[in-house]
Parts: C-alpha cells; structure tokens; sequence
C-alpha cells in the first residue's frame, strides 16, 4: 500500500514538472513578448527593456525555468505582471470562493446522482429507469454555461426566488453565503450528476447480479441492507475512478459558472488574466490546480485500500 | 426449535410451476413440482444443468430475479409459513434464519469487501439481536466447528486468503449460523476440487446427524446423493420423473431417465460399454405433447407421446413413466 | 505452414466485423439514427447559409438592434442590429470546423502515438502512456484556458489545446487496438509467411480499430462542440466579429432578461448537437459491442 501511494506521487511531480515544462516553453516559443504584455499597453521601448531586467526575462531560458522550478519548491508561484503581486496571495484569497463552490456542487452532484444511479439500478428496465436514463443523457450533453443561464432566466429573473449574481463569504454571513450558492452549485451539480449517475447505474445493476449479493439475500439481510452494505461498497470502487474525473471536471466547469455568477475564486482570476496578459499568474493558476488534481487522485487511489481489502495486502 | 407437530414435513413443495421471461412470452423451467422434506431428512435433487433443480431451490427463498422469472402456480411450505405468499419482510426473517443456504461457487459467493467473521456475525446480529461481541464469539465458534484452523485468526481475514474449500466451509458456518430447519446446499461441492469435494459433503452429513436440520441437496452428481440423501428426487427437463429412497433409485429405477443416468456415471468406473442417453436435454421453451423424455427414450411408444404424463404412485413409488410397471429397468447394482 | 499462410491472408480464424452487420445493427437503433440525421442536417444546413440567408453576419441595422423574433428576423437581432438567425447558421460553420480541428488534431496526436506505444512496447510505452495519464487527469476546460493564456486568444489556438487535452483517449483506444491485434496467432503467422508490416497493418489493424476510434472520435466531437462553446462563452474561442454558437450565446447574456431568445437558440443548438455526437457514439459502440459478445 505505501509503495503504491509512493509510485503515485511520484506520477504526481513528474506530472507537475511536465505541466511547468510545457507552461515555460509555451509562453517563449510563441509569439508576443511577455515583457511587452508586463509592461502594460501604453509602455515605450525604455520601459518594456526595465521591465525586462527587472523581471529577469532576459537572462537565458534554463536560468529562468530553474528559478521557476526552486520556487515552485518554497511554494512561490512567481509574481503577478499586474502589480507585482505574489501570485500564491491572489490565489490563497480567491481560494475560499471557489472551494465553497466546488463542495456545493459535490454535494449536488452525489444527492442527485446517488439515489437516481441506484434507484435505477434496482428497478432497472422499469419505465422509471429509462426516464433516469434519458435525463442522465441530456444531463452529460447540456453544457454547464447554458444550465447556468436557463437556471438565472428562469429561477432569478421571471421567478424571482434567488439572485442572479453574487458570493458572500461564508464568515461574512453564513444563510447568504449558502442561498447565494443555491444557483451555481446546481449549475455546477447537475452536469457532474449526469455523469455520475450514468456510472453508478452500471456499477451497482452490475454488483446486484453478483453470487455474494445472492447470499446477502439468502442471509435475510432485507433489501436495503443488502444495497447499503453488500452491493454498495464494491459497486462504489468503478464509480470512484471516475469521481477523480468528475472533480477535475468541477474545477474546469469553475471558470464558466464563476464568470456566470460573478463568483471571486480562481476561476474568474484566470479569466481575467488570461484577458490582461498576466502569464505568471495564468501559470501558477495552472499548475496549482494541477497540484490539487493530483491530490485528489492520490487520495482516490488511496481510498481503493479501503474499499477492497486485496489492495491492502 | 420448531414448533412443527411431529410427523409433519420441514418442506412442502406442491404443484411448483416457475417460469422464464423468453423472447416470446412466459416458458415454464419448472413444471408442477411435488416434493416434501421430513424433519432430519436430507433430500436429494438430482439433474442435469438446465433440468430446472436450481431454479427450484431459489424459487423455495424468493432468490430469483424478479423480472425475468415468476412462479405460476403451486405452494411452498416452510411448517407452516407459506413462502410463496410471505412478504419480503416475512421471507426476510426466513431466509438465514429458518433456512440456510449455500451456493456453488465459493469463490465468488462471500463478499470480498468485508472479513469473513464479520460476513457470518451479521447474520447472527440480524436475527439474533445478539450483540457485535457476542455474535462475533459464534462466528469465531461455528468457523471452528466447520474445520477452520485457528478460527479466531481466520475469521478477521478476507475471502481472497481463504481456499475453494475453506470458503465453501466459512459459507457452511454462515448458513448454520442461525441453527435452520433447513439448508438447501446447491450443487455445494461442483466447483471444488476431488479430495475437498468428499470433505464438504462429510461436513455436511455430520452437522445434519449432529442436530435435526433437514438439508435439501441440489447436484447434478448422483455419487454425491448417494452417499448422504435418505431420498431422491430426479429432475428432467423442469419435471420431477422420479422420487424414492436413495437405494430404491439405485437399484431399481423405475424411470428410464434414472436408469440412463445411472448407468453413464456407471461408465465412468466399470469396463462397460458406455451406455449414457441419446440426445440432450430440451430447452425450456420446447412443448411437448406427451413425455418430455420420450424422444431420447428407448422404450417410448405411441401412447407415451399421446399426452400429458402426470406424477404416478405404483407399488409404493413415485415417478413419472407410463410403462414403470412393465420394465425392468437397469439399476447401479 | 501452408494452411497458417491461407489463414493469414484470408478472412483469418477470428469473428471478423462484418460491416453489413454492424451498419444493420446501427440501423436498428433510432436514437443513434436520429442522431446522425440531426449531425447531417446542421452540417448541410451551414454550409448552405450564405444561400439560406440573406443577412450577412458581420454587419447589422443599427436601427434594428435588439428587436425579438419577428417575420424578417425568425429570433431578432442583437445589440448591434445582426439577425441572429443568420449568426446561427454562419456560426454553426465555425462551430463545426473548430470541432472537426480539435478532434482532428487529438486523431493526428493521439492515434500514432498509441500505435507506437503499442509496438515498440516497453519503455516507449509507459513513458508514453504515462504522459497521456497525466493530460487526463486535468480539467479539460482549465487546461484549454490555460494554453489559451499562454498563447493568446483565438479560435485556433482553443482548438489546437482541446486536441491536446483529448488526444490521450484517442491514444489509449489506438494502443488498446494495436495490443489486441498484437497478441492475435495470425499476425505470428502473417509475420512469418513474410507479410510486410504496413501490410499487416492495413490489413489487420485498420478493421480492428476503426470502430472503436470512430466511436471515440464522435464522443471527442461532442466535447469539442461542448469546449468551443465554453470558450467563446468566455470570449477566449473566436473573436468579433466571428460567429460562433458560443459567440453568439456569449454576447446575447447582458441583454438575456429583455431578450431571452438568442441565449436558448444558441444553448438548444449546442445541447443537441453535443447530445447527437454523444447517442451517435453509443450507437456505434452498441452496434460493435453486440457483435463482440456473440
């Protein structure tokens, strides 16, 4: 087990190595020149030089990934081209927005897609399990920006029973921090659900079909114990794979509700520089969220020891 | 612990007809099925796959999957719970308690996610009330009376470091778990290997003789039944064609399918000419007009396919053949 | 020997995919049908729409802004007096294209790739497979804004980081199909008959993995379409006075409360082309799958 979660890891820097690698060479080999995107719009060649010195962009390529590399060590993510900012602060500060986002959205996804994916599972071949079916189908195909609109035009604006737009800090005042939260986690929730509840589906019909689920049943377990207990654990280690999948998948569909629901996190600061230019900060936001993903897939993989003792040995 | 007047039966199956969803409507796997399990008896149902042996026994606890199959007629008995007509809650309170099961494939029957202890204590747990400790105590005993070394070890382990043999035993001890009147073992020993298939089933007469449980044997290996079943019934083609004591089938079958059988494990063993039966066993959906045996049989004749053959007694046996009286048919001794 | 060389040349000793089968199999399936006719449909309807439409879809009436749906403009017109029809039907060619680039560029990237993976084995292989594991694990979407951000705005650029992000599920259904053809006894015998290897290749690993790449290559179309959207949504996919669904459903959002229309046409057209690629995908792995299990 520790051999295993420690090869992990090691997927885990290589990883993030190859995302900085490919980040640095990105941005010089492709025309635009980042110096004249940090000097600002209005900046003569005197200045966009300054700048340069003073950013170490002229000194060679290998001396500045190296840079790069070691602070990335001492978690330093560089500085913002936009008031020379650590790049770690703007981060850290939009970070509590976009977690609250990211576990509403859970929370959404696995109240929706947990009883449909089962229920379904159970009666499966009823009419109920083709409704499920079929809304599980649009659910994957509907993309996440238009369930954010439907739900605003519908919901906020004829309806009148949220607002449109906005985010309160969680300690700022609690009740409006969850009902601000209300919209965008559906948004977020329900396309993540689709898919999860797809997966679940076919991993429980699949487990309920087992000769152990049989002797579940013949032991008098009662039905529910039988799912719960005896199906639910095995069917949950496909359905787990995938929810590795369905976070990173979160933290992408961040960007589009983020800039919907004029939500602060990191998504909107990504938008935002990626419109200003500002490279070291589109780059740390990068390999910060890589970071993340590839915890949350050592923590999955983790999670296999749990579910199935013959990993454990 | 039953309260069963004496002299009535554990099991009575009467007039069973189960059938199979297939491409064109309802087929009956089994077909008017009448057989009853006196108290201590172990009863053995022979045939071959697809005769219909193993949907019977689901069909006893409501194990079979529910769109696709549903029982048309007839009554199952447990004493005096009818089974057949009990809620899920009610079978729910049968089932591991009343009745024990165990299956073919000890490989694939316990549960892999959870320790083998903890998979018996919960049967214990559910219908006992015992408590966690205490119901974990019997598991770790009954574990140790079905022949598991260092039992309290052992049953903190999963079911991948447990052998065939050692897991259709732990699969033993969680059908007892509950002291049943009945355990209906199916085809227990098929997937083991030689040498451990003789220990399961030696287990198994010594728990029966040990206590007054009744066991419903399902196989499709007449040497097995003929070791340990009191009586035997034969199943061919979803019909019971023969029922007697052990050693009355043995040595006198009064149907010729018996006798076919009979005398194709007797082939295996002996310097006769293999005999075994012409043909193969007819798929559900297949009707036919009289006996269902009657076009691989060597003795059928016109009248045998005229019409339905039902159930007959005839000199104190049971069985299924017009012509039982005028043959004589070949036996294994 | 002799034999063995007639079994590697001929039709081989394996169930081989009948292509009368598995299209009467796909027949068979209405949604799938449904789906491909919705894709044909909308692919003719654009290309058609300088003859369908008489709006341009760079230049509005300024006197026209923002009108709601009416005869000479069946979904209005937007803040600069466009018809949006027109918009539609012109972005939809963009929409489409860009799919087609993305989805090309993860083809031309993944599928060679995963065949080198597959042959060459070894070293070769886990260093390749390890870097399509690492792209997968990252979010789509943040990876495409990222590149994006590196690279600078544009349709072109979106299209070349979506082929990226998606090129390692086209690698792995390659790799999958060149180890399972690998690991056939009629490839030992067509080696050793002397079959050259672009041959065996043609022969033998083409019909074994065009199916599963053309049920992956749909299902990357749908997220293509879906990737294009979200990007133009955010401004960073095509820019103005390009149209594209996304585009258009984009720039129709501040003006979404007065005028819904343009927002759901764009959302409806996207939700059903990116469904369509999707039930077409299944429908052809059904109609493979079937054959696989018999």
């Amino acid at each position: 087990m520790l051999t295993f979660a420690a090869r992990r890891l090691g997927i885990l820097l290589i990883t993030l190595v190859l995302v900085t690698v490919i980040g640095f060479l990105l941005i010089h080999i492709t025309p635009g020149d980042p110096a004249v995107a940090a000097a600002g719009p209005d900046a003569d060649q005197a200045t966009i030089a300054a700048t340069r010195t003073e950013l170490g962009l002229d000194r060679p390529l290998i001396v500045q990934f190296w840079e790069y590399m070691t602070g990335l060590v001492r978690l330093d993510f560089g500085t913002s081209f936009d008031g020379g900012r650590p790049v770690l602060d703007a981060i850290t500060d939009r970070l509590p927005a976009t977690l609250s986002l990211v576990v509403a959205s859970l929370l959404v996804a696995l109240l929706i897609s947990i009883p449909l994916g089962v229920g379904t599972a159970v009666h499966r071949g009823t009419i109920w399990d083709r409704i499920g079916v079929l809304l599980a189908s649009l659910g994957v195909a509907l993309p996440d920006f238009f369930v954010g609109l439907v739900l605003v035009l519908v919901l906020a604006l004829q309806l009148g029973m949220f607002d449109a737009t906005g985010y309160v800090p969680l300690f700022d005042d609690p009740i409006q921090w969850a009902y601000l939260l209300v919209l965008p986690a559906l948004t977020l929730g329900t396309t993540v659900a689709a898919e999860l509840t797809r997966h679940i589906r076919a991993s429980v019909s699949d487990v309920l079909e087992l000769d152990y689920v049989r002797t579940a049943r013949a032991k008098g377990l009662g039905s529910t114990r039988v799912i719960l207990k005896h199906a639910s654990r095995n069917a949950a280690m496909p359905v787990v794979t995938v929810f590795g999948n369905q976070i990173a998948r979160l933290l992408g569909g961040t960007v589009i509700v983020e800039q919907i629901f004029s939500i602060p996190g990191i998504g909107q600061l990504l938008v935002q520089s990626v419109f200003t230019r500002d490279i070291p900060m589109v780059l740390g936001i990068g390999i910060f969220i890589a970071m993340i993903v590839l915890l949350v897939n050592v923590l999955i993989d983790l999670s296999y020891g749990w579910l199935n003792p013959k990993v454990r040995a | 612990m039953s309260i069963d007047l004496p002299g009535q039966h554990v099991l009575d199956i009467s007039h069973l007809t189960v059938e199979f969803r297939t491409g064109s409507g309802w087929s009956p796997a089994v077909r008017d099925l009448s057989l009853t399990i006196g108290r201590n008896e172990v009863f053995g149902l022979v045939g071959e796959s697809g005769s219909g042996k193993s949907v019977s026994a689901m069909s006893i606890l409501g194990l079979l999957p529910r769109r696709s199959t549903r029982i048309s007629g007839g009554h199952v008995r447990l004493g005096k719970t009818d089974l057949l007509g009990a809620t899920s809650k009610q079978l729910d309170q049968v089932r591991g308690s009343r009745v024990g099961m165990i299956f073919q494939e000890p490989m694939t029957s316990l549960n892999p996610a959870y320790t083998i202890g903890e998979q018996i204590a919960e049967s214990v747990r559910r219908h006992r009330g015992a408590t966690r400790r205490d119901a974990w105590d019997r598991a770790v005993s009954l574990l140790s009376r079905v022949g598991i070394p260092t039992a309290a070890r052992n049953a903190e382990r999963y079911p991948h470091h447990f052998s065939g043999g050692m897991r259709q035993r732990a699969m033993i001890a969680m059908a007892l778990a509950c002291e049943p009147e009945l355990l209906i073992a199916d085809e227990p020993t098929t997937a083991l290997d030689v040498t451990v298939q003789a220990l399961i089933l030696d287990l198994i007469a010594e728990l029966q003789a040990e206590s007054d449980m009744s066991v419903l044997l399902i196989t499709h290996d007449l040497a097995v039944v003929s070791e340990v079943a009191d009586r035997v019934g034969v199943m061919y083609a979803g019909e019971l064609v023969e029922l007697a004591p052990t050693a009355d089938v043995f040595n006198a079958p009064q149907h010729p399918y018996t006798s076919g059988l009979l005398s194709s494990i007797l082939a295996l063993d002996s310097t006769r000419e293999f005999a075994g039966i012409p043909g193969s066993v007819p798929s559900v959906d297949r009707e036919f007009p009289g006996c269902r045996f009657a076009d691989r049989c060597d003795f059928a004749t016109d009248a045998c396919t005229e019409g339905p053959v039902a159930l007959r007694r005839s000199a104190g046996r049971t069985h299924r053949c017009l012509r039982a009286d005028e043959l004589v048919l070949e036996g294994a001794r | 020997m002799i034999v063995t060389a007639s079994q590697g040349r001929g039709k081989g000793p394996r169930p081989k995919m009948t292509r009368g089968g598995g299209i009467d199999r796909f027949r068979r399936q209405p949604l799938a049908v449904a789906a491909l006719v919705f894709v044909v449909v909308i692919t003719i309807v654009c290309i058609l729409a300088p003859l369908l439409t008489p709006y341009p879809f760079d230049r509005g009436v300024l006197a026209d802004t923002l009108q709601g749906p009416s005869a000479r403009h069946p979904l209005g017109t937007d803040d600069v007096g466009r018809d949006v029809l027109s918009r539609l039907l012109y972005g939809g060619r963009t929409t489409l294209l860009a799919a087609v680039q993305a989805t090309g560029f993860s083809v031309v990237l993944g599928v060679p790739a995963g065949l080198v993976a597959a042959f060459a084995g070894g070293w070769v292989d886990a260093c390749l497979s390890r870097v399509a594991d690492a792209i997968m694990t990252f979010p789509a979407l943040l990876l495409a804004v990222v590149i994006i951000g590196i690279t600078g705005p544009g349709l072109t650029n979106a299209m070349i980081a979506i082929g990226v992000v998606y090129g390692p599920r086209l690698f792995r259904v390659a790799r999958a199909a060149g180890l399972a053809v690998l690991n056939e006894t009629y490839i030992a015998a067509a080696k050793t008959v002397g079959c050259s290897p672009l041959r065996i290749l043609m022969r033998h690993l083409l019909p074994n993995a065009l199916s599963p790449l053309l049920v992956q290559v749909s299902l990357t179309m749908a997220t293509a379409v879906l990737a294009e959207g979200s990007l133009s949504f955010l401004g960073l996919g095509v820019q103005p006075p390009q149209s594209s669904w996304g585009a258009v459903l984009g720039r129709s959002v501040p003006q979404m409360s007065q005028h819904p229309v343009p927002v759901i046409a764009a959302g409806v057209l996207i939700s059903l082309l990116v469904l369509s690629f999707n039930l077409l995908g299944d429908g052809i792995r059904d109609s493979i799958g079937r054959e696989r299990k018999s």
